[in-house]
């Protein structure tokens, strides 16, 4: 009879939430697809929306001057009645040419309901939820969508998020997809394609008809007036101030759902230092919310966010933890003479692991059109080794960079990406 | 640029740990060169030899060993060695080349018992002098214990004369104390080492100290159910094999694959079926199968000549049963030396007592375990003895054995059990072991391995693997010591389910793809 080391009980660890997460994205995977076969079925017709009700659109701005006039020419160009939108830009402190665009594009564009509101010192640069509330605080409608300063939706877009979102009165809040614009520049931003491709379909749709539980990604989604008031707007202290306020709309009791049917496409990353910044910013964002809602867990009625702190903190920590923790005990085991006791076939399992990722990828490639062609299939297997790895080490970064700034007592800042 | 800062850290981690594997393995591979040179072998009526003892003790250290009789000395030989051990029984010390090469050589010297005046003659920097020798000795002191020493042996005695001198052990006639052991920088003086006495466990302590070779904190006991073999009672025998599984302990059974009854017949395991299924029932829970005789015939086993078709036949008998032995015990019966080499060939470890005789029998008991020697490429000695059903102070004899024990560093222990013996009286003597917080051998997790002709059974990290490189038997048997655990069970059940939805995933994939692009989504 073996004792089992210190060492062998953290494999066995890593091993159980690998086997968890492994169950888990199974289940997220054949929901993803049962929601993609059923948005076939269900016919959504947006060509009229009887008393279509006036939609405040918010475009949070931080020198955007590469990419704000694309934006807000795709935006005001939406499919929808002129005289039921209003496009508001929050020009957050921004000191490149941001202002000037805007205002030609202003000038442009008269027949059109466009706000921009420049922040000053003293109210603005404090973050893109800050940002958002000021914008909610100067606007009208019944219903506010947000984009981000780089994207460009299609002409429906905002169509489909309103129908969606009217078809049920406990919907809080719809959101849409989001393409990668740029997905041929470098190897860099088609793994990010893939990645997002992969996300939207597995883990938002997945969870979606499952669960009737998504998150807000931040950009291209609606949510009701009266909900924002009672919240009592976006947190400012939150970097992942979407998924933040996603887990307070369920609170209340609304639901949040996708319709991916609503297209926005936006610049993503194209160097590894631009999306690592990006990417541990997220990290850090989501850490906060977890933790922020982890706490009150066990009081908590709502089952949703219940789910949702589990599945983001399995990811975060159970998974991370795991990975590192397997990683480490290869490379030990590797190089001293230090051996695991756990009997098993795991190199199997971690090759069938490997292979059923790569089909889970796949399957989310092949809903979208084009998307399953040659390279992204020879592309996927490598993205394993190569682009997965780096999530790891965005993870660990995120998760110092939020503890650090707790104890150091540090503001939250606008970190925006940059723009290509 | 981010992505060298990643590669450079993670190219310096590895390096840093190659580093410490380097060290491991500098360690592992010492080329420490030691050379034995004695006057004679044996002690005067001694049965063994104590040279031959003294470099089989060495053999436990990752360190070369030679042996040499000072008759045999040729000039210039200590230059190639970085210790010398000297054993000086009688006084014999006389061939002059040795005693100008030992004046001037300057690195690690040992000198054990008497005649080390002739070297402090000529080295006059050693701040020790020859008192003589003293043979009312009664006890010896080390590591904060006194332990009885036989009386009117004779020791030979230094005395210090400057604080540079530390003396590790010392002994006594009741009234004074004197030096056992002493060191002065190069210079090492025992004052007697013989075989089955405290001093041979005092010296193999020492041997820490002088070859400067750190302990790896590696104390073991061993237990051994002894000669259990085909008419062994077998509801006994799991009792006792249960008890120690029970209680996560593991544990040896010598194994005699065949036994000759009061009628002279000779039954075999595949005649038992009962009997062998126990076998591998123990097998599997926790037991290491060690092989024993072939038969409890006779002395002739041991015949160079016939050893090698009865390990055949032992080996082949237990295999063809499922039973795979990983060592060899010694039995009770007197080897000659040439016959541990002979067996060399097939088993990698021994288990047992080092028995011998030169002109009577002798055993030799050590404390450790030996290591690529002449005669045993692994040999883990039994010392704690016998444990007699009938003899209720057995216990007591067992621990004041591992007390003796206990002062040597890394020290291995073992005891060997009648597989009658009662669970009563089994549960009291491993509490008794279990409080002196030393782990238990268990075999399977060492290298070992037993090969006849294309068969070869190994062991390692818990596995037990057997390959049939001969075809000897029509299908290959593998068999796994331990039952499969339930994480091993679990994991099982979860490449069911991934494979399945590989399969799963696979066809959707397929499906999805071949339809009509029309209906994809942009």
């Amino acid at each position: 009879m073996v004792t089992l080391t210190f060492i062998d009980y953290l494999f066995l660890y890593s091993l159980a939430s690998i086997w968890i997460i492994l169950l888990i994205n199974i289940v997220l995977v054949l929901s993803g697809y049962m929601f993609h076969i059923n948005i076939f079925k269900r016919n959504i017709n947006v060509e009229t929306i009887e008393a279509p009700p006036f939609v405040s659109i918010l475009v949070p701005a931080h020198n955007e001057e590469k990419v704000i006039e694309k934006t807000a020419r795709s935006i005001l160009s939406l499919n929808y009645p002129k005289e039921k939108m209003e496009l508001i830009i929050i020009n957050d402190n921004s000191s490149d040419n941001t202002q000037k665009i805007l205002e030609e594009l202003k000038k442009e564009y008269k027949d059109k309901n466009f706000k921009i509101i420049t922040t000053t010192k003293e109210n603005g640069g404090k973050g893109k939820s800050n940002a958002l509330n000021i914008g909610f605080q100067n606007s009208v409608g019944d219903l506010i969508a947000v984009y981000d300063a780089d994207n460009t939706p299609e002409k429906n877009a905002l169509r489909y998020l309103v129908t969606t979102i009217l078809s049920d009165e406990k919907l809080g809040a719809v959101i849409g997809k989001f393409r990668t614009r740029n997905r041929d520049r470098n190897l860099l931003t088609r793994f990010i394609n893939i990645e997002t491709l992969n996300f939207q379909w597995m883990a938002q749709a997945g969870r979606c008809q499952l669960l009737n539980l998504c998150t807000i990604p931040g950009t291209n989604f609606i949510v009701r007036r009266h909900v924002l008031n009672t919240l009592g707007g976006w947190d400012i202290h939150a970097i992942a101030e979407d998924t933040e306020i996603s887990f307070r709309i369920y609170q209340l009791g609304y639901r949040i759902t996708f319709i991916p049917l609503s297209v926005t496409w936006e610049q993503e990353p194209e160097t590894l230092k631009v999306w690592f910044k990006q990417r541990t910013r997220w990290a850090k964002g989501n850490v906060y919310v977890l933790l922020k809602y982890i706490k009150k867990i066990f009081r908590e009625k709502e089952k949703k966010i219940l789910f949702d702190v589990f599945y983001f903190f399995s990811i975060y920590f159970f998974f991370l933890s795991s990975v590192v923790i397997s990683d480490s005990i290869f490379l030990i085991s590797a190089f001293s003479s230090i051996k695991v006791h756990v009997e098993g076939n795991f190199l199997i399992l971690w090759i069938l692991a490997y292979v059923l990722f790569i089909l889970e990828v796949y399957i989310t490639l092949t809903l979208e059109k084009g998307e399953s062609d040659i390279k992204n299939i020879l592309l996927v297997p490598i993205m394993y080794f190569t682009y997965c790895q780096l999530w790891m080490i965005v993870a660990i970064k995120g998760i110092y960079l939020y503890f650090k700034d707790k104890i150091l007592k540090k503001e939250t800042k606008w970190y925006k990406t940059e723009r290509f | 640029m981010m992505f060298k800062k990643i590669c450079i850290y993670v190219l310096t981690i590895i390096s840093l740990t190659n580093l410490y594997t380097i060290k491991v393995f500098s360690y592992e591979n010492t080329s420490v060169k030691t050379l034995l040179v004695y006057d004679k072998r044996s002690y005067f009526t001694y049965d063994s030899s104590i040279a031959l003892s003294l470099e089989q003790l060495i053999a436990h250290f990752p360190v070369s060993i030679n042996s040499l009789s000072i008759n045999e000395y040729k000039k210039n030989t200590l230059k190639d060695y970085d210790y010398i051990f000297i054993l000086c029984i009688a006084n014999e010390f006389n061939n002059k080349d040795f005693l100008s090469d030992l004046c001037s050589f300057e690195k690690n010297i040992v000198w054990i018992g008497k005649g080390i005046d002739k070297l402090l003659n000529c080295r006059k920097d050693y701040p020790l002098k020859y008192i003589g020798e003293i043979s009312d000795i009664t006890e010896i002191l080390y590591s904060n214990k006194k332990f009885s020493l036989e009386y009117k042996k004779e020791y030979s005695i230094l005395s210090p004369s400057s604080d540079s001198c530390k003396i590790y052990c010392k002994i006594s006639n009741g009234l004074n104390y004197y030096p056992y052991a002493i060191n002065h920088k190069n210079l090492w003086h025992i004052s007697r080492v013989e075989e089955n006495s405290i001093s041979f466990y005092i010296f193999a302590d020492l041997l820490y100290d002088i070859l400067k070779i750190p302990p790896k904190n590696a104390n073991k006991i061993s237990i051994r159910i002894d000669d259990v073999n085909p008419s062994t009672d077998i509801k006994s025998l799991k009792n006792v094999g249960d008890f120690l599984y029970n209680e996560h302990i593991p544990y040896m059974i010598s194994l005699t694959p065949t036994h000759l009854d009061n009628n002279k017949n000779l039954i075999t395991l595949s005649q038992k079926k009962d009997f062998t299924e126990i076998i591998q029932y123990l097998q599997n829970h926790g037991a290491s199968i060690v092989l024993n005789v072939y038969s409890n015939e006779s002395l002739e086993f041991w015949d160079s000549e016939k050893i090698k078709d009865k390990i055949s036949a032992s080996i082949k008998e237990c295999v063809y049963n499922s039973i795979y032995p990983i060592a060899f015990t010694t039995p009770n019966y007197i080897l000659n030396l040439n016959s541990y080499s002979n067996l060399k060939k097939y088993f990698s470890t021994y288990i047992g007592s080092f028995q011998y005789g030169y002109h009577k029998p002798a055993t030799v008991i050590y404390p450790y375990d030996l290591y690529d020697t002449k005669y045993f490429t692994k040999f883990i000695p039994e010392n704690l003895g016998y444990i007699n059903p009938d003899n209720k102070l057995s216990i007591n004899e067992m621990l004041y054995k591992l007390n003796e024990l206990a002062i040597v560093r890394d020290f291995s222990s073992g005891l060997i059990l009648n597989p009658s013996l009662e669970i009563k009286y089994l549960n009291e003597i491993i509490t008794s072991l279990k409080s002196y917080n030393t782990p238990f051998l268990d075999l399977k997790q060492e290298n070992n391995w037993v090969k006849y002709e294309g068969l070869i059974i190994k062991s390692d990290e818990g596995k037990v693997t057997f390959l049939d490189q001969s075809n000897i038997f029509k299908e290959k048997i593998q068999t796994k010591s331990k039952p499969k655990s339930y994480i091993s069970i679990i994991n099982n059940f979860f490449i069911i389910i991934v494979f399945i939805f590989c399969l799963v995933f696979f066809i959707i994939f397929y499906i999805s793809r071949k339809r009509n692009k029309k209906k994809h989504l942009r």
